[in-house]
């Protein structure tokens, strides 16, 4: 009797302890009393994970090696295949870059500045047992990785960094139900919101939430993400996935779909961490080759007309043909005039920054001086904004719904 | 004392081996066995509640505060702690049943953990997610457990047949 008296005491303090540190750790979720603790604890585990690591990977490769030699000589072939396809792209794209070039120095803008990138590993994972999508790097502080750096790999966004010990940091991946990006539609301008499903979507799907209701989500489109401010935790532009199915929710004010993430989550090996964000959003830049193009029906009726001056028209894909060009470039001028009235009726409302006004114009002249690249036009007008003035925007096309839907005013 | 060491050495041992190569492994149903979770309650079926509770909360902090993590600390060690002290028990009051011990901790120590995710407010733990990964978790778990059981039983059932049979008991055998 004696002895369960005690046993009970006993857990009754470990119980009281563990309840007393989860409280002091909740109250200070960012900077953390046990911020040395953890600290400590990523480099004494650290150490011993990237031994760990050291050890097994030979005997995976090994066991890989075996294991997958038909599906190897597959890739080869597939390889092969798209170096050829490359190669040729590659010449395609050198002219390209110099027209480019050219253009932008013609317009004095900074050309697109690129991302700064710290490769590292990944040497543990936390799946399951923690209902957590976290993995451990070894990058840490000492080569630069600080907290809330965007990740990401060959493929597209990875996920954020959410504690960067002295040589080996945590990464929060982009399927932890916990962690949230801003996303955007490609070629458009509709913001959403990426939300992971954890481990019971097994990693092979994510939620994206559409904020307009009005606007068209259909499957087979891309996602890019829509970065935060001065990059950070999200850098803009990169790919996040291909959305799968689309959900049906009648009478909500946002839209969801399921996206299949470009990133193969289940077998992350090589990362990078972005310790420099580009200049300028880059847009739809960054995305793998298009696929077929999509149907003209599958645009909106009547893109929505946007107040801000260096907003980029939803213009078509590329390949579109010239004529259905010069109807949308009659359209942009159109769109002008209304944004000019537009912005002769907001001026109290918003501020507006003093330095977009010379660059539409210069942007107009540009337009006159008949430069025909639509999609290079674009990414030169396409001005990283921060998120509040996009969602300020957002508000304001509600106002000139009934505008829309009379086609003009 | 070099016990002691041992079982630390161990401890840090299984963490390492969890986070690094278990967690890794592309296992079909998105789970994975929870070593960590079973090296509680094997600790504390062999040497009951109160070693059981310490070696929980103790096991359960360093799993709070092993690299990975981007939960509230203190988390796992009130589980694993409430684990390791209802499996000693367990094992005190009907120490036949050993098995059946097992595989209810096992079964229930991930909604626990769940549980105190959705009390702290967590969005990972919610009734859409828990009934999906549950079953292949404590499936998993299970594997393991009947594993170390069979291996454990193997290795202590011969030294404990010997010193329990008697000597001369057998009858005496006629070859034909």
């Amino acid at each position: 009797m004696r002895d369960t008296r005690r046993a009970r005491l006993i857990l009754g303090l470990l119980l009281a302890a563990a309840l007393v540190l989860i409280t002091v750790d909740h109250r200070q979720r960012d900077d953390s009393l046990f911020e040395p603790v953890r600290s400590l604890a990523s480099s004494l585990f650290g150490v011993a994970e990237r031994a760990g690591t050291s050890v097994v990977r030979p005997m995976g490769d090994l066991v890989d090696t075996y294991a997958s030699a038909a599906e190897y000589k597959r890739q080869i072939a597939a390889m092969r295949a798209e170096n050829s396809r490359l190669r040729r792209e590659v010449t395609a794209r050198t002219l390209d870059r110099q027209r480019s070039e050219q253009l932008t120095r013609m317009l004095g803008l900074s050309g697109m500045g690129g991302y700064r990138v710290v490769a590292a590993q990944v040497i543990a994972r936390r799946g399951v047992p923690g209902f957590e999508e976290a993995v451990e790097i070894d990058a840490g502080s000492g080569d630069g990785v600080r907290p809330d750096m965007t990740v990401l790999n060959g493929d597209g966004l990875v996920g954020r960094v959410a504690h960067a010990g002295p040589g080996t940091s945590t990464v929060v991946l982009l399927t932890d139900p916990a962690s949230t990006a801003g996303a955007r539609m490609e070629g458009g301008n509709q913001v959403g919101v990426v939300t992971g499903l954890g481990p019971a979507a097994e990693s092979r799907l994510i939620r994206f939430r559409l904020l307009d209701s009005a606007a068209t989500l259909a499957a087979g489109r891309r996602i890019v993400s829509f970065g935060s401010e001065n990059g950070v935790p999200y850098a803009p532009g990169l790919p996040v996935g291909v959305i799968e199915r689309v959900e049906p929710t009648p009478g909500e004010l946002t839209r969801v779909a399921y996206a299949r993430p470009f990133v193969d989550f289940a077998g992350l090996d090589v990362v990078g961490v972005v310790v420099k964000a580009p200049r300028r959003d880059p847009r739809d830049a960054m995305l793998p080759p298009a696929p077929p193009p999509p149907k003209k029906q599958a645009r909106a009726p009547a893109p929505p007309p946007a107040p801000s001056p260096s907003a980029p028209p939803p213009s078509p894909s590329p390949s579109a043909p010239t004529r259905e060009e010069r109807r949308d470039d009659r359209r942009d001028e159109r769109r002008q005039e209304r944004r000019e009235e537009e912005r002769g009726e907001r001026r109290g409302e918003q501020r507006e920054d003093p330095g977009e006004r010379p660059r539409r114009e210069q942007d107009g002249e540009g337009r006159r001086s008949g430069a025909h690249a639509p999609p290079a036009r674009r990414e030169l007008r396409a001005v990283h904004r921060p998120a509040r003035e996009k969602r300020d925007r957002h508000d304001a096309r509600d106002g000139h719904g009934r505008d829309r839907a009379g086609g003009r005013t | 004392m070099l016990r002691a060491i041992t079982a630390v050495l161990l401890a840090g041992l299984i963490m390492i081996v969890q986070v690094s190569i278990v967690n890794r492994l592309p296992l079909p149903g998105g789970g994975a066995p929870d070593l960590v979770l079973l090296g509680v309650v094997m600790f504390a079926l062999a040497r009951g509640p109160v070693p059981g509770a310490a070696t929980g909360f103790a096991m359960g902090l360093a799993a709070d505060v092993l690299p990975p993590s981007a939960h509230v600390m203190g988390q796992y060690a009130l589980v694993f702690c409430l684990v390791g002290y209802a499996v000693g028990r367990a094992a005190e009051r009907a120490p036949g049943a050993s098995a059946v011990t097992v595989i209810v901790a096992v079964m229930v120590a991930p909604l626990l953990a769940a549980g105190v995710g959705g009390l702290l407010g967590d969005p990972r733990a919610d009734w859409h997610t828990l009934p999906r990964v549950w079953p292949a978790l404590v499936m998993y778990n299970l594997a393991v457990a009947a594993a170390v059981f069979w291996g454990v039983s193997r290795f202590s059932a011969r030294r404990h047949r010997r010193e329990a049979v008697p000597t001369g008991a057998y009858p005496v055998r006629r070859h034909v």
